[in-house]
C-alpha cells in the first residue's frame, strides 16, 4: 500500500486534509479494498482506544481531595497561629519591659542631681558609675526602694 | 452552576463547591493519568495532586483557558514528571530496562481472556512517552490536534506525525487480538 496514501489515512481522522488531499484518499478507497480494510481496522482501533479510558479514581475520591485540602489549610492556618501567639506575647513582654525601663529611668533622673548618663542608672555623681557597677545588688535595691 | 460560579465559591472557601469540580472533571483527570501511567497506584496520588494544584491556583485562574484544558494540563505534566520520576527511580535502583513491560497476549491467550480494556492499556503503555501523550489526549480525552498541541506546547504538524506514528505502532501491537477490537 502507498505510504503517501496511508498518511493521507491517518490524517484525515484528525480533520487535517486539505480538499484535494481528501479527493486523493476518496478515489484511493474507491480503488482499494486493502485500504478499506485498513480504515476499518483504524477506525475500530480507536474506537476501543476511546473505549479503554478509565473514568475514576475509584469510590469517594472527590471526599479524599477535599478532606486532604482541608487537612492543608488546617495545617497552615495552625502554624499560623502559632507564630502570632508567640508574636502577641512576646510584644506584650516587650511592652512591660519598656515600661519598666522608662519608669526606672523617669525616676533615676528624679533622685538624681542632674542629667547625666550616671544620674539615668541611679548613680548621684558621674563617678558613681563604677560604683554602680561593683557595688552588691542588695545595697542597689535598698537604694532604690 | 458553571465552572465560574464553582470556582468563584472555592475562592469564598465552600468546599462543597469545590468538591462539585472535582466530579465534574475527575473522568478526564481519570482518562489523562491513568492513560499515562497505567493503573498503577500512584496514579490516584497524582490525580489529587492535579486538584490540589488547581485549587492553589483558583486565585489566580483567570479563564483564559478552560477548566478543562485547564486541569488536563495540570495532570498531563504531573504524569510526565512522575514518569520521570519513575525512569530517574529505576535507573538508580534497578536494571531492569524502561521497556521491559508486560508482553500483549498472543492470539491464543487474547481468544481466552478476550481483547480487553488491560490489554488496549498494556499496549499504550508500551508507546514511547511523547507519543503516549498524544493518544491519550486526542484518542482518549477525545481532544482536537489543535488543542492537543496547546495543551503538550508543541506544534500541531509534531502532534500530528506522533499520532500517525503511533497508530501505527499501536495496530501492530493489537493486530494479534484485531478481529476482536
Amino acid at each position: 500500500m502507498e505510504e503517501r496514501i496511508l498518511e493521507l489515512l491517518y490524517r484525515s481522522f484528525d480533520g487535517e486534509l486539505d480538499p484535494d488531499e481528501k479527493a486523493e484518499l476518496d478515489s484511493a478507497l474507491a480503488a482499494s479494498p486493502e485500504l478499506r480494510r485498513e480504515r476499518d481496522e483504524l477506525l475500530a482501533m480507536r474506537g476501543a482506544v476511546k473505549s479503554s479510558a478509565a473514568e475514576s479514581f475509584g469510590p469517594f475520591f472527590a471526599e479524599r481531595v477535599v478532606r486532604r485540602i482541608t487537612e492543608e489549610r488546617q495545617r497552615e492556618g495552625g502554624g499560623a497561629g502559632f507564630f502570632e501567639s508567640l508574636q502577641y506575647a512576646f510584644r506584650r513582654v516587650a511592652l512591660v519591659a519598656a515600661a519598666v525601663a522608662a519608669f526606672l529611668l523617669i525616676y533615676n533622673l528624679n533622685q538624681g542631681s542632674g542629667i547625666s548618663v550616671a544620674a539615668a542608672f541611679g548613680a548621684q555623681e558621674a563617678g558613681d558609675i563604677e560604683e554602680v557597677l561593683t557595688a552588691p545588688v542588695d545595697e542597689m535595691l535598698e537604694e532604690l526602694l | 452552576m458553571t465552572d465560574q460560579e464553582l470556582i468563584a465559591a472555592a475562592r469564598d472557601g465552600d468546599d462543597g463547591a469545590f468538591k462539585e469540580l472535582v466530579m465534574r472533571y475527575e473522568p478526564v483527570v481519570a482518562a489523562t493519568v491513568i492513560g499515562m501511567l497505567g493503573n498503577s497506584p500512584e496514579a490516584e496520588d497524582i490525580g489529587q495532586e492535579t486538584f490540589i494544584r488547581f485549587y492553589r491556583a483558583l486565585g489566580s485562574f483567570r479563564g483564559e483557558s478552560s477548566v478543562k484544558t485547564y486541569i488536563t494540563r495540570i495532570a498531563m505534566n504531573q504524569a510526565i514528571n512522575e514518569i520521570r520520576r519513575r525512569q530517574r527511580s529505576r535507573k538508580v535502583f534497578s536494571s531492569t530496562p524502561a521497556e521491559e513491560l508486560p508482553d500483549i497476549p498472543d492470539e491464543r491467550q487474547a481468544h481466552d481472556t478476550g481483547p480487553d480494556r488491560e490489554l488496549i492499556e498494556q499496549a499504550i503503555q508500551k508507546l514511547d512517552d511523547d507519543f503516549r501523550a498524544v493518544v491519550v489526549l486526542r484518542l482518549i480525552d477525545g481532544y482536537s490536534t489543535a488543542e492537543t498541541a496547546e495543551i503538550l506546547d508543541i506544534p500541531v504538524g509534531t502532534v500530528l506525525s506522533r499520532l500517525s506514528r503511533a497508530q501505527k505502532k499501536l495496530k501492530s501491537l493489537l493486530r494479534p487480538v484485531a478481529g476482536e477490537l
